[in-house]
C-alpha cells in the first residue's frame, strides 16, 4: 500500500485552476521528485500533501486513511510530516531555540530536546552556530538550518520545496550534501520539488513531471531524462533538439522520417505515416570535417551558424537543412578548427534518437 | 581519424550478437579490456562487421560515466 495516495486532485486559486487530475502514489521510503517549470503547481502540490490546503477536488490519502477533508485525520497526518519551504523562515531567535522550537511545541523533555537538536544541527553541518542569532544567517545557512528544524521532529516523510533555489553554488552544494546524508540513512520518505534537473536525476528514485498544473509524466530518472513521453517533457530535460517529421519507411522497427526533404533514420514502434517529433541530446552528435565511415546510421553536412562555450563545452548549431544543436569539448572544437561558417558532418546514431508522436 | 569524440580506441570484434533490428558488437582492445556496442544491422552489414575485424570504438567525453567501488 503506497504511503500517500492522491487520487484526481485539482485545486484553483479565484477560479483558475492550478492543479488538474493530479494521480499519484508515494510508497513509503521512496525519493519522489517532481520537476517542471516555475508555475507548474509544484508548491501547491506539496502544500496539498503536507494538507495545509484543501484540495478543490479529488482525494489524498495517508497511510491508507482519507485525509482529504476531517480536521483531526489531517492533524494526525500532518504530524507526521516536516516540510521544507522554498524561502526558509527563522525566528527571532538563536540556531538553536529556532530548530527546538518543534519539539517545544510538542512539550518534549528538555534533555531529550538537547540531543536531538544537536543530533539535527550536526546533519545540517550547524552545530557550531548553537548561539547563533539565526538572522544573521546566509541564506543557505537558514536553509540548513530550517532542514534540522524539520528532521528534529523524526518525521517519516520529508516534504522538500525547492531546497536549494536561489542559493548560490557554494550553498546549494552544502544542502546537496545535507540531502544526500538525509537520503543516504533511508529513514524517511523524501518529496522533493525542484526545477534543477540533474538535483533530481541525481536524488530520485521516481520522477514526476509537471507542466501547467498536470502531472505529465512519471517513470524512473533514466525513463524521464531518455524517453520524455511529449515536446515539453522533452524541452524542460534537456532534449534540445526537437524536429517534426513523417514516418515514410518501416523496416521492421527502422523507421525513416521524413524532415524538410531530409531523412532521419531512428528505431520506434509509431506506424508508418505517423506525425511524431525527433528528439536528440546535443551530447549524442559527433562532428567530423569530413564524412566518415561509422555505424551512425543519421550524418549530414552543414555550416555551423553559432558558437557559445558553456564552461570547458562549446554548443555547436549547425544548418544542415535541419537545426541541429550539439555539444563537444573545447578541446575537441580547437583540435578540429572548428569556427562559425566552415562546413561539417554532424552524425548521430538510431539508438541516440527518441521518437514521440507529435500532437499538434 | 579527425573527428569531434575525445576517445578513438582501436580493437578487433570479438563477437557479433544478432536482434531484430540492432546488433551488440563486443569489441576487445589489446590489453583484453571489452567495449559493447550497440548498432543497427544494417550499419553492421554496411562496415562489413566479422569477428576478427579491426574497428574503432568512438566515445564521446561527456557520454562517459565515471564510477567508484
Amino acid at each position: 500500500m503506497a504511503l500517500i495516495r492522491v487520487v484526481n486532485v485539482g485545486q484553483e486559486y479565484g477560479g483558475k485552476y492550478v492543479l488538474k487530475g493530479v494521480d499519484l502514489e508515494i510508497e513509503s521510503g521512496e525519493v519522489f521528485a517532481l520537476i517542471g517549470p516555475t508555475g507548474a503547481g509544484k508548491t501547491t502540490l506539496i502544500r496539498l500533501l503536507n494538507l495545509l490546503e484543501t484540495p478543490a477536488c479529488g482525494q489524498v490519502y495517508f497511510d491508507g486513511v482519507d485525509v482529504t477533508r476531517s480536521e483531526r485525520q489531517r492533524l494526525k497526518a500532518r504530524r507526521r510530516m516536516a516540510y521544507v519551504q522554498q524561502k526558509p523562515i527563522v525566528f527571532k531567535m538563536n540556531v538553536f531555540g529556532n530548530v527546538a522550537c518543534g519539539l517545544k511545541w510538542r512539550k518534549v523533555r528538555k534533555e531529550v530536546v538537547r540531543s536531538k537538536v544537536d543530533n539535527a544541527l550536526e546533519m545540517v553541518g550547524m552545530l557550531d552556530y548553537t548561539k547563533r542569532d539565526a538572522r544573521t544567517l546566509s541564506g543557505g545557512e537558514m536553509q540548513r538550518v530550517a532542514i534540522a528544524r524539520a528532521l528534529v521532529t523524526d518525521p517519516e516523510v520529508l516534504l522538500l520545496d525547492e531546497p536549494t533555489a536561489n542559493l548560490d553554488p557554494v550553498s546549494v552544494s552544502k544542502v546537496e550534501e545535507v540531502l544526500e546524508k538525509i537520503i543516504g540513512q533511508k529513514t524517511m520518505t523524501v518529496l522533493m520539488a525542484t526545477h534543477d534537473m540533474p538535483q533530481g536525476q541525481r536524488f530520485a528514485d521516481r520522477i514526476g513531471v509537471m507542466i501547467n498544473g498536470e502531472m505529465t509524466q512519471i517513470g524512473s530518472p533514466n525513463e524521464v531524462f531518455c524517453s520524455p513521453q511529449n515536446r515539453e517533457v522533452a524541452e524542460l530535460v534537456g532534449v534540445e533538439n526537437v524536429i517534426a517529421g513523417v514516418i515514410t519507411v518501416k523496416e521492421d522497427e527502422l523507421v525513416t522520417i521524413e524532415v524538410n526533404g531530409n531523412s532521419i533514420q531512428a528505431i520506434s514502434e509509431l506506424p508508418l505515416g505517423e506525425k511524431v517529433h525527433v528528439l536528440i541530446r546535443p551530447e549524442d552528435i559527433t562532428f567530423t570535417p569530413a564524412r566518415n565511415v561509422s555505424s551512425a546510421r543519421n550524418m549530414f553536412d552543414g555550416e555551423i551558424i553559432r558558437m557559445t562555450q558553456v564552461g570547458q563545452l562549446v554548443r555547436i548549431e549547425v544548418d544542415c537543412g535541419i537545426p541541429l544543436l550539439g555539444v563537444l569539448t573545447m578541446v575537441s572544437a580547437q583540435e578540429l578548427g572548428l569556427t562559425i561558417g566552415i562546413r561539417l558532418y554532424a552524425s548521430f546514431k538510431v539508438t541516440a534518437i527518441h521518437v514521440i508522436k507529435r500532437r499538434d | 581519424m579527425k573527428i569531434g569524440a575525445r576517445n578513438v580506441l582501436r580493437g578487433k570484434v570479438k563477437q557479433l550478437r544478432h536482434g531484430v533490428v540492432n546488433m551488440e558488437v563486443i569489441i576487445e582492445m589489446p590489453n583484453g579490456n571489452e567495449i559493447v556496442s550497440m548498432i543497427t544491422r544494417k550499419s553492421a552489414e554496411k562496415l562489413g562487421l566479422a569477428v576478427g575485424k579491426e574497428v574503432y570504438a568512438v566515445i564521446k567525453a561527456s557520454n562517459v560515466m565515471i564510477a567508484l567501488e
